[in-house]
């Protein structure tokens, strides 16, 4: 066992006891969103570490429950004992071989099989009973809508086939949102009321509005009854409908409604407090370069500390460690607040996104709500500033291609209104942002062919759903009449990835026909923080940003045998992989080691390896500009500053290869 | 009082055994030699970048650019850390390897030699003065003349 493995298996056993912690606080507190983001984050990082390490089973197995969580925090399911023991259960297997150093087991699929069934079909049972899986996500992302209660009590005799135009203003206040409504008529058919229950983004104001003009032929009370689309779910609708008709009173409705306020007041708060506080708290504007001084003044006493760290451990002297441990823990604390410093929140992204959907629906005669959650998460400026145009191109394709127009919608048995959804969470280091519509999804069939027509695939390329997809990343597809005739307004989706991609992100979509699309996009928290792998060549060390990474592997030196410039067909992974080794490009030779590690990463969505002497382990480190004089070492993203103080240089994977695609060529 | 004699303060340091001054507007500091991180793909006498209590500077080999002889680094080798003037006054830091570096010095502007007035001295060096003081050659080097911003990065394009 090395050293990685080592360091790994105490990660691990650090990590679980985390998770199991988190665990338990999920099942004392089901709803709470914290111990939920605890879980689901150490799931994550042990995905990571254990496929980076190479036991894919623990990465399989954390991917199976992660995903079950990923339903949890979508809203799809509830936290339940057998989920909480079922991922108990299959970590308390996995920390045994751990701990009993079992690299052997840790192998072998067939000590996972078991746990992994058990995950597998709790999911499919979830999703056979409940068919309306996503009830608590709606819950949380439709609190845009409001249920009110109109009751509109005509003063003239009208009928309900009469030409009045009241009863064309009651057809328009319906047509706001989601309705139901249900006429009581006298024997002479004239009518005595209407009662009209209408969930809707439209305020009231705006509903009363509508009645403006007929206000001496009728009388309308409109009520609150509840902060959501009471519409939306079919219990809830069920009870509204009986109320209609008469089954229950207007009180039993009003307690049945107070009783749902109580559940989504969660979700209301955590919506409405960020917007609230920023109206509260005094806000001070500084200068970049401020924030950058003392980010430098803070990484150097981050240097300091360890130093102070190491003398004091040498000298055995009580007083001193106990002062220098205190040390350590305000300076982390330091760290974290002073990069957080530099972060705001996407707020002021979500009111773009919203106004556009509003104008862009407009104009092409679409109904599209736009659903925002997560808003105060915070992001670094600069990548805000840098993702916006292409969110907001994203955002545009959903509304002018993903969504359909009203009538088509309602002949397919949808809602007139489109909805596009931000989902924006933080993982670790990262910034999740999901954007969803409920349109009419990417046309996989059109797409391949005209991937064919302009020659990117040949026709009998078998893609699988992802590879399909990716295509609309591609650069050499021409987009103009499958993607956007709103185009020549900026960038395409090609220029979407690549700007995600510079941002050290990644960008993902899936997509069902009539059901929508989905993007998923992940961007580091902050342009300088880096999650990386540490690695050696010669006396030189590297940082790899770890979202490019996808496996390493250790082979011997010797098979890298040519020299100067990219060796294709090194075989890894039981497939030939185009290598390039960073000592044979740029150091001395001589003293090369027996093995190598082969780093492997996606590039353009093709998989290539990087050769170093040997990694020394993960870390996050902050980047920083290398200067104004090293502007031919593009390849090169900045140095980061190590706990001894010793200099890495980041590497960027993609520049790399392209400046060595060239030099072949 | 003025003495009526106008004079500027000067870094002093040697470089291959002949001691060489520069105007202490371009100087920062001076700091021992120590480790550094070389840079792949880069010309010769730029080492590679190093840590200055937490910012990261270039570290350049003051010999190798002037076409100096290489020379083992000591215990008395320093960097001078100099601020270099590129287009618009933007303001490069680097970090400049010399032998030994001296002391500051006051030079009357009167007792500098214009290098016009030296017979045959190319003009083209970064030496804008000589002072011979009773024997004791000091060069007075213009430093933006040897790294100057914008021919580093010149170089730097040059070798794409």
């Amino acid at each position: 066992m090395d050293d990685n493995q080592k360091q790994f298996i105490e990660d691990m056993l650090d990590l679980f006891n985390q998770l199991d912690e988190g665990l338990m606080q999920l099942e004392a507190t089901p709803h709470a969103s914290a111990p939920l983001e605890q879980v689901f984050r150490i799931m994550h990082t042990v995905k990571g570490a254990a496929n980076m390490f190479g036991f894919e089973h623990i990465g399989d197995l954390a991917h199976h429950l992660e995903t079950l969580f990923d339903h949890v925090r979508e809203g799809h399911m509830h936290v339940t004992d057998e989920l909480i023991s079922i991922t108990l259960n299959a970590f308390d297997k996995v920390r045994d071989l751990l701990q009993k150093k079992n690299l052997d087991k840790l192998m072998d699929s067939r000590e996972f099989r078991g746990h992994l069934d058990r995950a597998s079909l709790f999911l499919k049972n979830h999703e056979a009973i409940s068919h309306d899986k996503s009830f608590l996500n709606r819950l949380s992302t439709q609190t845009a809508f409001v249920t009110y209660l109109l009751e509109i009590t005509p003063s003239i005799e009208i009928t309900s086939d009469g030409n009045h135009p009241l009863i064309y203003i009651i057809k328009d206040v319906e047509a706001l949102g989601v309705s139901k409504i249900r006429i009581q008529a006298r024997e002479d058919k004239t009518i005595d009321h209407w009662k009209l229950v209408l969930a809707t983004v439209s305020s009231q104001e705006e509903i009363e509005s509508y009645f403006l003009f007929v206000e001496q032929d009728c009388k309308v009370i409109v009520s609150t009854l509840a902060p959501c689309n009471l519409l939306e779910t079919p219990v809830w609708a069920s009870t509204v409908e009986e109320f209609l008709n008469q089954r229950i009173t207007k009180e039993q409705l009003d307690t049945f409604c107070a009783g749902i306020k109580d559940q989504t007041e969660t979700f209301e708060n955590k919506e409405n407090e960020p917007s609230h506080r920023n109206h509260q708290q005094a806000i001070i504007k500084v200068k970049k370069h401020k924030i950058d001084d003392l980010l430098n003044k803070i990484s150097e006493l981050v240097i300091l500390k360890s130093q102070l760290l190491n003398v004091a451990h040498q000298t055995h002297n009580v007083a001193l460690n106990d002062v220098a441990e205190r040390i350590e823990a305000v300076v982390s604390q330091l760290l974290g607040v002073s990069l957080d410093i530099s972060l705001i929140q996407i707020e002021t992204l979500v009111t773009q996104f919203k106004r556009l959907v509003r104008d862009l629906s407009r104009s092409l005669n679409k109904k599209v709500n736009f659903i925002s959650k997560g808003v105060d998460t915070e992001m670094d400026k600069d990548i805000i500033e840098m993702m916006t145009q292409p969110l907001l191109h994203i955002i545009r394709n959903a509304v002018d291609h993903g969504i359909e127009h009203p009538e088509e919608r309602k002949s397919q048995g949808k809602s007139e209104h489109g909805t596009i959804k931000l989902n924006t969470f933080r993982s670790n280091a990262f910034i999740n942002l999901i954007i969803s519509d409920d349109g009419r999804g990417i046309d996989k069939d059109r797409l391949v062919n005209k991937a064919i027509e302009q020659g990117l695939i040949s026709r009998d390329t078998q893609l699988n759903d992802d590879e399909v997809f990716n295509l609309i990343f591609h650069p050499g597809l021409t987009t103009a009449d499958t993607i956007s005739d709103i185009s020549g307004r900026g960038v395409g989706m090609d220029v979407v990835k690549q700007s995600i991609t510079e941002l050290r992100g990644s960008i993902k979509v899936s997509s069902s026909p009539g059901a929508g699309t989905q993007f998923y996009i992940k961007l580091p928290i902050s342009r300088s923080i880096i999650d990386g792998l540490l690695v050696k060549v010669a006396d030189t060390q590297y940082i790899i940003p770890i979202n490019a990474i996808e496996r390493i592997d250790r082979i011997p030196s010797s098979i890298l045998n040519r020299k100067k410039r990219i060796q294709s067909g090194v075989m890894i992974n039981e497939k030939p992989l185009p290598v390039l080794s960073l000592r044979q490009q740029y150091y001395d030779e001589q003293d090369t080691p027996k093995t190598s590690d082969i780093i492997t990463i996606k590039v353009n969505d093709k998989s290539k390896g990087i050769a170093v002497d040997h990694i020394e382990g993960m870390m996050e480190v902050i980047l920083k500009p290398m200067g104004d004089l090293y502007t031919n070492q593009d390849f090169i993203s900045g140095s980061a500053i190590l706990g001894d103080g010793a200099v890495a240089l980041v590497l960027d994977p993609e520049r790399l290869f392209m400046r060595h695609t060239k030099n072949v060529i | 009082m003025s003495t009526g004699k106008k004079s500027e303060a000067y870094l002093t340091f040697l470089l291959n055994d002949e001691k060489f001054a520069v105007h202490v507007n371009y100087v920062h500091e001076v700091v021992e030699f120590n480790k550094y991180t070389r840079v792949p793909d880069a010309p010769a006498y730029m080492l590679g970048i190093f840590n200055l209590r937490g910012t990261i500077l270039p570290l350049l080999d003051t010999r190798i650019k002037l076409g100096l002889p290489q020379k083992e680094k000591t215990t008395k080798t320093r960097v001078i850390i100099l601020n270099i003037y590129g287009e618009e006054d933007a303001i490069t830091s680097i970090g400049a390897i010399v032998d030994v570096a001296r002391e500051v010095v006051e030079i009357e502007d009167e007792s500098v030699q214009k290098p016009d007035d030296i017979e045959g001295f190319k003009s083209s060096t970064p030496i804008t003065g000589i002072v011979n003081d009773h024997g004791d050659i000091t060069m007075i080097m213009d430093i933006n003349r040897v790294f100057s911003f914008d021919e580093l990065n010149q170089v730097g394009k040059a070798t794409i």
